[in-house]
């Protein structure tokens, strides 16, 4: 066996890995009761909760980490080393760590002030929002440092030299520039936060129609032994992952890089 | 006129040390030097990306040291010239104006003429992906002088393009300073282009401006050895300056076997008395082999020799020359003409006379 077939044969199995998985949820397939789940109040109010804490926590993700990866793709300023190892923080801490240093943070002096004269996180909607943007934030900075870092600097030079203030550089050249990479780097944040689920219900916990998401759903169903009910929620998220991820490869391969 | 004053630069282990330049409009200064000598920093500075260490800018007598770039009134065309890939030809070349929000008046028609002067009109509306690569040189031009202004920094913007394309935007190049009157500083590692393109021509060799004058000065009479090496001048003697009289030097150069005479103008700017050691040297285009039938003139510096090699380089020929009793080889450039009427071949003995007022010398 040659290194190609070889090599080939691995990928293959990477396929049947997940498509298996995936194959697997059909058996638990029952046609009418899959109607019935996809429709109830209560998978209807997760995808709901989901796409909507999703969506907040990106934004407010992308719109704190454009601003810190253009800081450390260009600048060099003290602690910019230390900066950006953190970034992994949330990939190396177990998501529920992450959730319960939440709640550690909550049972502060500081944390219960915040609390109170703001919004109520623990065990609400906030709670889940924050969960999510804790967990994203670092990966979504490392997406758009790595997009920043593929735009030459040269351009806005050119810019600042023909006029341009800093801002209007970034935002007319540097920010088109990186447009598909910024595009990508938000998508998969949006897919992080959406399948985001130990820091959640650490944070938020499990309560249906109100903190419970499409992966907490899932895990709750699972833990009533409601495998059918489990196999429709999966099968949700499976078809909005791969929405996501082709949507992903259509927007950042159609057009050849500048 | 854009004055550089005693400019000192760090950027990592590399230093560029108390540079003084000025340009004036029109006119074009060149920054020449190799790879690696510190012309990027330089221009990096002047533009106002680098913080210099030390010293002054000054333009039109305002001091802009510490100005950003887009408050000093410099345009700025880098190596790549750097088109920006998601506007079109038009967006670019109005980029400078429609930052400033001119939408309409006498600096955008101005805008309009360039266009039509650098004959790109055609191309306006196209993605500047999709244009020649002289296109883009043109483009890249009207986009630095559109927005009005008259200094310009072109950092090796023609290295990329093939002989007779760079030849042609060298002539534009000169067109547009003349009738623009912008004040160009250029940074090149090209000879040639430095001195067609330059005006003034300053040598910067590891960070060290080493020689800055007019083009002709800079060309005919290098200041230093590195400056000399660098312009690729492998005819360099070691000398003692014997006597010194109104107008000449006579110097002893036991390399070369023989006392020459060097005419002061050439010489180098400090005090030479009898025994100071100085290095001598001459192009090799002003070596000049004298046809066997001419009469020798009285004064020159002649030497009896014999050609040890001939070399066929296109437009010319080089000779290498063996001067009588010495093992050092002078190497002459002659044009391709005259070496047909010279008709002289290897091993043949000749006579070689180095003019007075090529030979430049410099203290060692």
């Amino acid at each position: 066996m040659n290194l190609k077939r070889l090599s080939i044969a691995f990928a293959f199995l990477t396929l049947f890995l997940y498509g298996g998985l995936i194959g697997s949820l059909f058996y638990f397939y029952r046609g009418p009761l899959f109607l019935e789940a996809l429709f109830s109040d209560r998978t209807l109010f997760s995808i709901r909760l989901s796409l909507a804490t999703a969506t907040i926590a990106t934004i407010i993700s992308v719109a704190v980490a454009v601003p810190s990866a253009y800081a450390l793709s260009r600048f060099d300023f003290p602690g910019k080393r230390f900066i950006d190892t953190l970034l992994e923080f949330p990939m190396i801490v177990s998501p529920a760590a992450l959730g319960a240093m939440i709640l550690i943070f909550f049972s502060t002096p500081l944390g219960e002030v915040l609390q109170e004269r703001t919004v109520q996180f623990v065990f609400a909607f906030a709670g889940i929002v924050l969960a999510q943007f804790v967990t994203t934030a670092g990966v979504a900075t490392r997406l758009l440092k790595a997009a920043l870092d593929e735009t030459p600097r040269r351009y806005e030079e050119v810019a600042r030299s023909l006029g341009a203030s800093p801002f209007q550089a970034f935002f007319t050249i540097t920010l088109p520039l990186a447009k598909r990479g910024i595009i990508a780097s938000v998508i998969l944040t949006w897919a992080k936060a959406l399948g985001e689920f130990g820091a959640t219900i650490t944070v938020a916990g499990s309560m249906a129609m109100k903190t419970e998401t499409l992966p907490i759903a899932i895990f709750m169903r699972l833990s009533g032994a409601d495998i059918e009910g489990s196999a429709v929620l999966i099968l949700i998220l499976v078809s909005i992952g791969f929405a996501i991820l082709y949507g992903t490869r259509f927007l950042t391969e159609k057009t050849p890089h500048a | 006129m854009l004055e550089i004053k005693n400019l000192v630069v760090r950027a990592g282990n590399f230093t560029l040390d108390g540079v003084n330049l000025s340009v004036e409009a029109p006119g074009c200064h060149v920054l020449l030097g190799p790879t690696g000598s510190g012309k990027t920093v330089f221009l990096e500075t002047i533009m106002g990306l680098k913080r210099p260490h030390q010293g002054e800018i000054r333009l039109e007598g305002k001091d802009i040291t510490g100005l950003p770039p887009e408050r000093r009134g410099i345009s700025y065309l880098p190596q790549d010239l750097a088109l920006f890939p998601h506007l079109t030809v038009r967006e670019n070349i109005l980029y400078g104006l429609t930052v400033r929000k001119i939408k309409q008046g006498a600096a955008y028609w101005f805008a309009y003429e360039l266009v039509e002067t650098l004959g790109i009109k055609h191309i306006l509306d196209r993605s500047t992906r999709h244009i020649s690569g002289g296109e883009k040189q043109r483009v890249a031009l009207a986009r630095a002088i559109a927005p009005g202004c008259k200094f310009l920094i072109l950092d090796e913007p023609l290295s990329a393009l093939h002989e007779g394309l760079k030849k042609e935007l060298w002539f534009l190049i000169k067109d547009l300073k003349k009738k623009y009157g912008l004040a160009i500083f250029m940074v090149t590692h090209d000879t040639e282009e430095a001195f067609f393109l330059g005006d003034r021509i300053s040598v910067i060799i590891d960070g060290l401006v080493h020689q800055t004058g007019e083009k002709e000065e800079v060309y005919g009479c290098p200041e230093t050895i590195e400056v000399a090496r660098f312009f690729g001048i492998g005819n360099l003697f070691e000398a003692e300056v014997m006597e010194e009289t109104e107008e000449n030097i006579i110097a002893m150069c036991k390399e070369l076997n023989s006392k020459l005479t060097l005419s002061k103008a050439a010489g180098p700017s400090c005090p030479l008395r009898p025994g100071s050691l100085i290095t001598i040297g001459i192009r090799p285009e002003n070596a000049l082999i004298l046809r066997p039938d001419l009469k020798r003139p009285e004064q020159s510096n002649l030497l009896a020799g014999e050609i040890t090699d001939v070399f066929q380089k296109g437009p010319s020929s080089i000779v290498l020359f063996s001067a009588e009793r010495t093992n050092r080889i002078i190497e002459i450039e002659i044009p391709g003409y005259a070496f047909s009427k010279l008709n002289i071949a290897q091993g043949d003995s000749v006579d070689v006379t180095l003019k007075s007022e090529n030979i430049f010398c410099m203290p060692r």
